[in-house]
């Protein structure tokens, strides 16, 4: 599906638009398959930039969100590969605990401690799980919205989400973080 | 054991969840970098290209060095002075077998 008249259709401003209307969503897909929001954010841009390349080459892409999201899940799962070859058998965000020397406030390191045990709990999670809980609490979308993005019906966002809610809650509980800020 | 009702559970990680996922997302929202990250594979081209030219210019130079060494020193001309001592060799025991006899 080429087309040689495309690029004359593309004037840079449009695609800023496009990049305004629909990066935070290839960020939260992004981010929630690695919960890591600078690989997320490296992603994004990426997705973006083989848009613009698509579009220079003439490609007729009617849906771009749907192609944008379709490329940021591809890419995260292409990152996964180089990852491991980087790191062994280690991904990046194992090392997302541990923290640096210097001396941070209590209750900055309180919050960081109870993100850090929240982000350990999200990553074993579904990967479909942590995409509708990035949407909701990221972006603050209802289930229509979700449903809209994910492909699937209204209630299966609401019934995954409160699922994943009630696992998070009992087990976050049980080490006794929920009481915390 | 815990004892928090369910509503206030599901409120705190509610919060929670918010709190958390709000501190992700990056503040400011970083603008678009696909016409910066444009100009960044013409330099890795440009490198690839330098490297395959220096590639190919060393070959050509290993082939050309090859030849001008096997113009200076011939292959023939050492296998027949090999050839020449054994029959050398040959040829003085000979010469020593007739004379014992």
């Amino acid at each position: 599906m080429k087309s040689s008249q495309k690029k004359a259709h593309l004037p840079q401003g449009d695609f800023e638009d496009l990049y305004q209307r629909h990066s935070r969503e290839v960020w939260a897909l992004a981010y929630a398959r690695w919960l890591n929001a600078e690989v997320a954010q490296d992603i994004m841009q990426e997705a973006f930039l083989r848009l613009w390349k698509q579009w220079l080459e003439g490609s007729d892409i009617l849906n771009p969100r749907a192609w944008l999201l379709r490329v940021a899940r591809n890419l995260a799962e292409d990152y996964a590969k180089s990852a491991f070859r980087r790191n062994g058998t280690q991904a990046p965000q194992t090392m997302n605990g541990v923290k640096g020397r210097e001396d941070l406030p209590l209750e900055k390191m309180e919050r960081d401690e109870t993100f850090g045990q929240l982000r350990l709990e999200l990553d074993q999670l579904a990967p479909a799980d942590r995409e509708i809980l990035t949407l909701r609490y990221a972006l603050d979308y209802n289930a229509n919205d979700i449903a809209e993005i994910l492909n699937i019906n209204a209630t299966a966002v609401h019934m995954r989400l409160s699922r994943a809610r009630q696992r998070l809650a009992e087990r976050l509980t049980a080490q006794g973080v929920m009481q915390l800020p | 054991m815990n004892t928090m009702p369910t509503n206030e559970k599901a409120d705190n990680i509610d919060g929670l969840l918010s709190r958390y996922f709000q501190a992700e997302m990056p503040e400011p929202w970083p603008e678009c970098q696909v016409w910066s990250r444009l100009e960044k594979p013409g330099v890795r081209s440009w490198f690839r290209s330098t490297g395959r030219l220096a590639l190919a210019a060393s070959v050509l130079l290993f082939f050309l060095g090859y030849l001008t060494l096997a113009g200076i020193f011939p292959r023939t001309s050492t296998s027949t002075q090999t050839l020449d001592h054994s029959q050398d060799i040959g040829s003085k025991i000979n010469k020593e077998h007739k004379v014992r006899k």
